[in-house]
């Protein structure tokens, strides 16, 4: 992949790898910090990505975001266990009234999504990112993409359809 | 609310979600209704779909936007140096040649007062033939005494090309390397002297002017 659609694959993958850096550091502000600084390492070593697929270039997404954690974790003081402030519903300690296998189910099923979402053509994943993950009206999204709502909800409409089909195999 | 939310109602959310008509709003009722006991048979498909979306976690406000200035931020400067790095071989290259032409300027002033200088040679002859006449009507009024003395003393008077040389006292005139030191004595020595340095910056200024043809060489190449 060239440089062009490596900035478009890193987006589209964003809130994947979001989910990934706020399990690991149960922070948002700094899942977000980690999210942006491991495209900084990325793009340095772009040219590795000529001959690599969407579903590779993926994995070392995942991979560089996983050291970014691992390095602030180093550096990071211990974490108190007493703040779930910004702990996610997907992300939960496993207890007691927990099953561990529906737990690993959860995020199997959250893994699919995400990279369903990211088969998608870019345009539609953006939209159904911005709308059901950043929590934006189809307005918002028009504005942010620079197109037509009309435009925007025809996009939503195919990416919730070709979704179906995909998460409910 | 998700208790409230009749199927009638929920099935028109359901529609206006695959039309892409449904907000944010009507989208968690909708998500609320279906993962509940609540959710019809025939909406298993939807229901594995809105479970896996409930537990994706939220991505903070604006998070897509400052992701995106990041990944421009990270590949613009690579991009921009390089037509900064132009500009500045072209303006250093200008600054030379403006400091060189001004240098030039600078040294083709003495040109224009080689005129006066000249001018000032020519006024300065019959100060020097005055001199003589001076001399010559005090050395009739000298006595042959005073050669011997002033002829001992020329290592102490020593004027310089340039200075301007001090009228003469009466008892020295009758020595003229005395009073005028032992460089240059007469006014065509003097001219001599001169042609010497306006021929050495007629030389500078001929290289000075193939630097500056180098320079204009250089920026045609650029």
């Amino acid at each position: 992949m060239n440089a062009d659609e490596l900035q478009q694959s890193y987006l589209s993958a964003a809130p994947r790898l979001y989910a990934i850096a706020l399990g690991m550091l149960h922070d948002t502000a700094a899942a977000e910090d980690v999210t942006q600084d491991a495209f900084v390492g990325i793009w340095q070593r772009r040219e590795r990505f000529e001959t690599l697929n969407a579903e590779a270039a993926m994995a070392y997404f995942a991979q560089a975001v996983r050291h970014q954690c691992l390095n602030r974790l180093r550096r990071a003081a211990p974490l108190s266990l007493d703040d779930d402030t910004h702990r996610s519903a997907a992300f939960v300690e496993p207890t007691d009234d927990v099953n561990p296998e529906e737990l690993l189910t959860g995020r199997e099923a959250l893994d699919r999504l995400y990279a369903a979402v990211e088969h998608l053509p870019a345009k539609q994943a953006r939209a159904f990112s911005l709308f059901h993950f950043e929590g934006l009206d189809v307005a918002q999204v028009a504005r942010h993409m620079n197109e037509t709502e009309a435009y925007v909800r025809l996009l939503l409409s195919r990416a919730r359809q070709t979704l179906k089909q995909q998460i409910a195999l | 609310m998700n208790q409230a939310l009749s199927i009638p109602e929920a099935t028109r959310l359901l529609e206006r979600y695959y039309t892409g008509l449904i907000t944010p709003e009507e989208m968690r009722h909708l998500t609320d209704f279906v993962c509940s006991d609540a959710c019809p048979e025939g909406w298993q498909a939807e229901r594995k779909v809105f479970e896996v979306l409930r537990q994706a976690p939220a991505l903070p406000q604006g998070f897509s936007q400052r992701m995106e200035a990041a990944i421009r931020q990270t590949s613009e400067p690579a991009v921009a140096a390089q037509p900064r790095r132009r500009w500045l071989y072209v303006t250093t290259t200008v600054l030379v040649a403006a400091c060189m032409c001004g240098l030039c300027w600078l040294l083709v002033q003495p040109d224009v007062a080689e005129k006066p200088t000249g001018q000032a040679i020519a006024a300065a002859e019959p100060a020097q033939t005055e001199a003589p006449t001076i001399m010559s009507v005090a050395q009739r009024d000298e006595n042959e005494a005073d050669e011997a003395t002033h002829k001992a003393e020329p290592s102490a008077k020593q004027p310089s090309l340039t200075a301007k040389a001090p009228r003469p006292a009466d008892d020295e005139m009758d020595d003229p390397d005395a009073v005028y030191g032992s460089g240059v004595a007469t006014v065509e020595e003097a001219e001599a002297e001169w042609q010497k340095v306006v021929a050495l910056l007629r030389e500078t200024q001929n290289q000075i002017d193939q630097s500056l043809a180098d320079v204009e060489e250089i920026l045609r190449s650029i």
